[in-house]
């Protein structure tokens, strides 16, 4: 993925994106940043991605528990809400209504003019 | 640049301090502050790096600002003055056995606990232990004697008052 994608973009699509790692398995924030950047949303600072993890627990659609880490501090564990899977189904179906509408406004680099 | 035991201490002191200043309710400031120290152990990271300045994350979580009102600190801060000059009259006529607007000192003095009551709960609330959600401790230690100072100077100022009074007489 190219990285001058603009930071706006990803704010966007932010919030539903850790939903959804979220939503795979109950995980905890370095985890989930690095599912992101394997995701190929790039690099996501811990200043950008707790908020978000913290928004979305405030909201009902993860919730958070402390865990003792081995030999190590604990680990804030986030799992999903039904409320938030219920979420992540509605959003996502209305994210690529809005996308494939949006491709079909925007030129194509790959086709010839 | 990565992570030592003293920058992450130094983080820590500025981050509770910056969020107190942005009225973060004190459970919230533990569980905040611990994120960021357990996303710093596992990357490795230094945290001004990944959070950016105590100061600057602290301003952007504004979802967890608890900013009262400016007539809520007008009216406590003007409670706390009259709280301080009621006492203060109230103990000065209680020592020096006479009355204060021909009125006895001690009710002077009970008038000035009373309207002292709504700041101290205020300042109480403020400076409410921040503690680890990952292990109940206190995360900033306060010195026991730091609260029976706040507590000792006004009663050492009426004493020194009344000691001087009680001097020049």
């Amino acid at each position: 993925m190219d990285d001058d994608l603009p930071t706006e973009w990803l704010r966007a699509v932010l919030p539903l994106a850790v939903l959804s790692v979220v939503a795979e398995e109950e995980t905890y924030g370095y985890a989930v940043a690095q599912q992101l950047q394997t995701g190929g949303l790039g690099a996501v600072k811990g200043g950008t991605l707790y908020p978000v993890l913290n928004r979305l627990e405030a909201e009902g659609l993860v919730t958070s528990s402390w865990r003792e880490g081995i030999g190590g501090p604990g680990r804030k564990f986030f799992a999903v809400t039904p409320a938030g899977r219920d979420h992540l189904d509605r959003r996502s179906a209305a994210w690529h209504t809005f996308t494939e509408r949006a491709s079909g406004l925007l030129p194509d680099p790959r086709s010839t003019r | 640049m990565s992570s030592t035991p003293e920058t992450i201490a130094d983080y820590r002191q500025s981050l509770v301090l910056a969020l107190r200043l942005q009225e973060v309710p004190a459970d919230r400031i533990g569980e905040i502050v611990a994120e960021v120290e357990s996303h710093v152990a596992d990357t490795g990271e230094d945290p001004t790096e990944a959070f950016g300045t105590p100061r600057e994350y602290a301003a952007s979580l504004t979802d967890e600002h608890r900013k009262p009102p400016w007539w809520w600190t007008t009216t406590t801060l003007v409670l706390a003055a009259a709280a301080g000059w009621l006492i203060g009259q109230g103990a000065f006529a209680v020592l020096l056995g006479e009355p204060y607007l021909g009125r006895s000192g001690w009710l002077w003095l009970g008038i000035g606990i009373v309207v002292g009551i709504p700041p101290a709960v205020m300042v109480s609330r403020r400076s409410r232990e921040v503690r680890d959600p990952r292990t109940g401790a206190p995360l900033v230690r306060t010195p026991r004697w730091a609260m029976l100072l706040f507590y000792a100077i006004p009663f050492l100022i009426v004493l020194a008052g009344w000691a001087a009074i009680e001097l020049v007489n």
